[in-house]
């Protein structure tokens, strides 16, 4: 009998255990304020559309000198927005080796490329820090802080250097964000303490600057910085709600062995939790958006992980893996694979990374979210390959040279798309989507190292699309941090307005709503402060424009 | 050799496996083990590697069990001395696996220094060996007699586990000699993923990639550590559970 009862109480809790569900989206709630919306159809493209995308190559080049070195290897960003309100998408190149380029978007996917006298960048956003309405750019630099180019708002664009005083001095990765609602922007800087310590080891200096910083902004434009850890090895920062209180947390990805951590906003504070069943072990890029389209954000994170386990591939990457460290498995959530996370009814983030088949890009870096072909299914991209002398001294140029991954979603699980022709080998660090010819596709830009930046020019036969951007009085006038849900009669899709997202690249501040052939019903939005606007019939095929009238 | 070799003896009961396996001269058995002991240690101390320290003991220890392998096998025959070497030896190689498994699960080991008690032993050459030598004597037996239900199913168990390691193997030699070709001779190229658990072909295979078959809880997620550890504990259960119903159907056959 007591054998029974024991049995029966194991087989009871495993039952339990296994049936972990996915937690629904949280219903917004909150004052709701009146907008005004203009629309502007997408315009026709000139070319017939194919079941490709088609390359377009630039002239900058993140040419590091030969051999490279490791964590010099690690490259840099790429940033879109439009810094001449032309209508059209601009680029910004950070460079490691040399100068950052602005790509001035001229249509037809041409781009007039300028130096901006701004060197040795690593991450890169275009946003408007002082709410002028003219977007600038900020980068943070190898071995330094953060700085500035202020648009003057000139045509064509003048920027000057300012300062940006932060309490920290060695930044890595930054992430735009209005936290608090109080229609200001806030930037979180992650240093990556393995750099500082293969620069000379972490001086006393560096201990009291490295780590996580949430710099809060004043009225004045300066800074208030609060430090969350002192050590960290962050690739990639995001902005999440994790808990599902309708406030933005930080979840900051470290590199190597060191976890990625996570802080809920509090009242005044932050609050480091650890709701990760399981993460990337070397976490190199975090997108947030909505996989399963029920309405609420989930958090991709990607890592190492070799896309095929062939011979020749198991064989390259092997003197490195056998020399990675490895944690005591217990209480280590840390697995080398890609995670897609998403809030269970426990609250605690689950990955299904492995049954959507979305574990394994490569050796990745920038790797975002997106509806490539509009058919109302979020897929993937990533860029991958690693150069670095001290870790494949036995590979030719010392490469691994590997495909970048383009993996489109059906509804089930993500397939490789080789069809699309973005299976470059080219060594990709940062990469933005966005619609650089305003015709509802995104296009793709990458910041290649050692080989040239390119232009993907999206030309699927696709499904519709429908393109949000935001404008509100005060000084976040793109609204970065509102939410959107799109509400058809099957499901909800839900995006965000965000300046950061991949590896050390900036995305331009709108959202992009593949459709399919199903037209939405509704576009809900919650501004940054938490007030809701609702938009019946917002349309398809068209950039819409919301403009909240009251702050 | 019959079936009646196994009710040959009067002095000693073949009545279960662990008569046949128990010390015939228990307070013998304690002073062989004993000294097999003392000696590893004493080789230890004065800073012996293990595998030097444990060959002398280990060359004692197998003296006295060939010595009692011997006599079972003018005793009882050869069916019976087999049965009870190859319950002998995968229960040893089944104790390196329990090592293994405690080292990680229970005292906080990495998965790389996961090796058991004779870590030099844990190789791909070792398994691989090791499983075929299993899978020939378990077919051996079969030739000899040893049929029924439970033989059965050991003998399909150790043949998948023997393929996995033979798919082991050689995707170990096809890597180490692409690493050779890259004149990287100190990567081991040790402990690659096989058929089963995690990054295993059927994990990751492009066929299965996003069906349930890659995430079924241990045979697609697994670690290898863990995997092998289930492939040899079924292993040795199994061949207890054979052995243990072939002893018990010939002692019932030769008694009516």
């Amino acid at each position: 009998m007591r054998v029974t009862h024991r049995v029966s109480t194991l087989l009871v809790s495993l039952t339990l255990a296994a049936c972990t569900y996915l937690a629904p989206a949280v219903p917004w709630t909150g004052t709701t304020v009146a907008v005004t919306t203009t629309t502007s159809p997408f315009s026709a493209t000139s070319s017939p559309c194919a079941p490709t995308f088609v390359r377009h190559a630039l002239t900058h080049t993140t040419m590091l000198p030969l051999p490279v070195q490791l964590f010099a290897s690690n490259g840099s960003g790429v940033a879109a927005g439009d810094v001449n309100n032309d209508g059209l998408t601009d680029l910004v190149f950070a460079n490691l080796a040399g100068d950052t380029t602005l790509a001035m978007n001229q249509g037809d996917f041409r781009f007039d490329e300028i130096t901006l006298g701004l060197p040795y960048t690593r991450a890169i956003s275009i946003v408007d820090v002082d709410g002028d309405g003219h977007l600038d750019i900020t980068a943070t630099h190898r071995g330094a802080g953060m700085s500035m180019l202020h648009n003057m708002g000139q045509s064509p664009p003048q920027f000057t250097r300012v300062p940006i005083t932060l309490d920290q001095s060695r930044t890595y990765s930054m992430l735009w964000h209005d936290f608090n609602g109080d229609g200001r922007l806030d930037v979180v800087t992650g240093s990556y303490d393995a750099d500082i310590q293969r620069g000379g080891g972490l001086s006393l200096f560096d201990h009291q600057n490295g780590g996580v910083f949430v710099h809060t902004q004043n009225k004045n434009g300066t800074f208030k910085s609060l430090r969350l850890t002192d050590r960290a090895n962050a690739l990639a920062i995001a902005a999440i709600d994790i808990d599902g209180d309708g406030h933005d947390d930080i979840v900051v990805g470290n590199d190597f062995d060191m976890r990625d951590e996570v802080w809920l906003a509090r009242q005044n504070t932050w609050l480091a939790v650890q709701p990760f069943r399981s993460t990337p072990h070397s976490t190199m890029s975090y997108d947030v958006g909505d996989i399963n389209r029920d309405g609420q954000p989930d958090l991709y994170a990607a890592d190492m992980n070799p896309y095929n386990t062939d011979v020749a591939t198991m064989a390259a990457w092997l003197p490195v893996t056998s020399n990675m460290p490895q944690l005591h498995p217990n209480d280590d959530p840390q697995l080398m694979e890609n995670s897609l996370l998403q809030r269970t009814t426990d609250e605690r983030w689950q990955s299904y990374g492995r049954e959507l088949a979305a574990d394994a890009t490569g050796w990745s870096w920038s790797t975002r979210l997106g509806d490539l072909d509009n058919d109302g299914y979020t897929d993937i991209y990533a860029v991958n390959g690693m150069i670095a002398q001290e870790l494949f001294p036995y590979l030719p140029n010392h490469e691994l040279v590997e495909e970048n991954q383009a993996l489109r979603f059906d509804g089930t699980r993500y397939a490789p798309m080789p069809a699309w022709g973005l299976n470059d080998t080219a060594s990709g660090r940062g990469m933005v989507l966005s619609d650089f010819n305003n015709d509802g596709r995104l296009d793709i830009a990458i910041n290649n190292l050692q080989s040239a930046s390119v232009v993907y020019e999206n030309r699927t036969c696709s499904g519709d699309a429908l393109a949000v951007t935001l404008r509100q009085p005060g000084p976040n006038p793109n609204a970065v941090g509102a939410q959107l849900r799109l509400v058809n009669a099957d499901y909800t899709q839900w995006q965000h307005i965000a300046v950061t997202r991949g590896y050390l690249s900036g995305n331009a501040p709108s959202a992009h709503f593949g459709l399919g052939n199903t037209p939405p019903t509704t576009l809900e939005i919650r501004w940054p402060d938490g007030a809701l606007s609702t938009i019946p019939n917002p349309g398809t095929q068209q950039l819409l424009t919301v403009t909240r009238s009251t702050p | 050799m019959t079936s009646a070799t196994f009710a040959a003896t009067p002095q000693r009961s073949t009545s279960s496996l662990w008569a046949l396996l128990r010390p015939a001269h228990p307070w013998l058995a304690f002073a062989i083990t004993a000294s097999a002991l003392l000696i590893g240690v004493v080789g230890r101390q004065i800073g012996l590697p293990m595998w030097q320290a444990a060959l002398p003991g280990a060359g004692i220890f197998g003296v006295a069990v060939i010595a009692r392998w011997s006599m079972d096998r003018a005793k009882f025959g050869s069916l019976c001395a087999l049965v009870v070497a190859l319950v002998s030896f995968q229960g040893g190689h089944g104790i390196e696996h329990i090592m293994q498994w405690l080292q990680y699960h229970a005292f906080g080991y990495t998965l790389r220094a996961s090796t058991g008690l004779i870590s030099a032993a844990d190789t791909e050459l070792v398994h691989f060996v090791w499983n075929w030598g299993v899978l020939l004597v378990m077919i051996r037996l079969y030739i000899l007699g040893m049929r029924n239900p439970w033989a059965y199913v050991m003998l399909f168990w150790s043949t998948a586990h023997t393929l996995e390691h033979t798919y082991l193997f050689v995707r170990h030699l096809q890597v180490l000699a692409q690493l050779q070709s890259w004149d990287q001779m100190s990567v081991t190229a040790q402990g690659l993923p096989g058929i089963l658990g995690r990054d295993g072909w059927l994990a990751r295979s492009p066929v299965t990639a996003g069906t349930w078959i890659c995430t079924i809880p241990g045979l697609t997620t697994a670690t290898r550590l863990d995997v092998h550890f289930w492939w040899n504990v079924g292993e040795t259960l199994l061949m207890m559970i054979a052995a243990t119903t072939h002893i018990s159907r010939q002692r019932l056959h030769t008694t009516q």
